[in-house]
């Protein structure tokens, strides 16, 4: 199964394994299309999941495709960056018409535009007016305060706990 | 106060319907305090599939602001007399969920509860425990919490409609953060 990190690496791309059934691909972002579907046509047929990380000090999101390959028996996390100021990138519903679904989520939690999606309407949160409560410009303590006007006295003398941030 | 509600209020905790909703962890402890290991019908509890046949709303965890609204719904299609069961710290005073975005804090500023049951979550043995201390205030005529919803309806509203009816952002410094491309 090497031959396939090397195939990648021949790309100009990073990769590396993780482990002994999993590896992951770093793409740039304006080619990311053309590396998932090199790699769906390599085998790995099975969209597990999106995801996104927050680098705040970056100024970067940073998305996460997980993929499966049932016949090679190995799984690959695709990651590539985006601008935080104007996150703008191509859906991926004509490789995986399940990703739609993934995207709307992260359309919802980090107001990421996935341009070619139809879908991208509120899935969880309902009412919403504020910034993407998954960013991490949005203060959930200030929000827990001023909405369901969470004070001290009401943990009953009880200290609360130390926020992690 | 006349006899007659004495003897009401006796045969009330003497037979009390349990809606059959659960929200949150809690869920998981009924089961077990439900059949044979625990067996709440030996108290007369059993559950009841619709709201409007039912006696006891068990708040079973964290509300959701998205669940807040049906659990208010769901309270106001209950017939009166109806008692509310908080579970656990969640309910309390928001639990681990102290400073979530979507979590509500504290359950008795949107609807009434008659008993809270510390612990996360609390074991069958304190959910029966409670089942035992409401049927005593049943009986005594203590547990009035949709009475105390009846007057003061506006305040519980009013409440329910911050959370649930927002028309305006919340954190008001948006203009700070990052716009949205």
């Amino acid at each position: 199964m090497a031959d396939i990190l090397d195939e990648i690496k021949s790309m100009d791309l990073k990769a590396s394994w993780l482990g002994d059934w999993e590896f992951e691909v770093f793409t740039p972002k304006d080619r990311l299309v053309s590396t998932l579907s090199y790699l769906k046509a390599k085998g790995f047929k099975a969209f597990m999941g999106l995801s996104c990380v927050d680098w705040i000090e970056e100024g970067n999101f940073e998305l996460v495709y997980i993929l499966q390959s049932y016949d090679l028996a190995l799984e690959t996390i695709v990651k590539t960056k985006i601008p935080r100021q104007r996150p703008v990138i191509e859906s991926m519903g004509p490789l995986w018409k399940l990703c739609e679904v993934y995207e709307r989520e992260m359309h919802e939690f980090f107001g990421i535009e996935f341009t070619g999606n139809p879908n991208l309407k509120p899935f969880f949160l309902e009412n919403w007016l504020d910034i993407p409560p998954l960013r991490k410009d949005f203060d959930t303590l200030a929000f827990s305060e001023e909405l369901f006007e969470f004070k001290e006295d009401e943990t009953h003398g009880i200290e609360s706990p130390k926020r992690i941030e | 106060m006349s006899e007659w509600t004495e003897i009401v209020d006796y045969f009330r905790g003497r037979s009390m319907w349990m809606l059959h909703y659960c929200t949150g962890c809690g869920a998981i402890e009924l089961p077990p305090t439900m059949t044979s290991r625990w067996d709440m019908e030996r108290f007369g509890i059993t559950p009841m599939a619709t709201p409007r046949q039912a006696d006891i709303l068990l708040i079973t965890g964290y509300l959701a602001i998205k669940t807040l609204k049906r659990v208010v719904y769901t309270y106001e299609q209950m017939q009166a007399p109806k008692w509310v069961l908080g579970f656990g710290s969640c309910t309390i005073n928001g639990g681990i969920y102290w400073d979530s975005y979507n979590v509500i804090e504290r359950l008795d500023k949107y609807i009434p509860v008659d008993i809270y049951i510390a612990g996360c979550m609390p074991r069958p043995e304190a959910i029966l425990d409670a089942f035992v201390k409401l049927k005593e205030m049943v009986q005594k005529g203590e547990a009035k919490g949709y009475e105390k919803y009846v007057k003061n309806y506006e305040w519980y509203k009013a409440n329910q409609d911050k959370v649930l009816k927002r028309t305006s952002p919340v954190l008001k410094e948006i203009e700070k953060v990052t716009k949205i491309g």
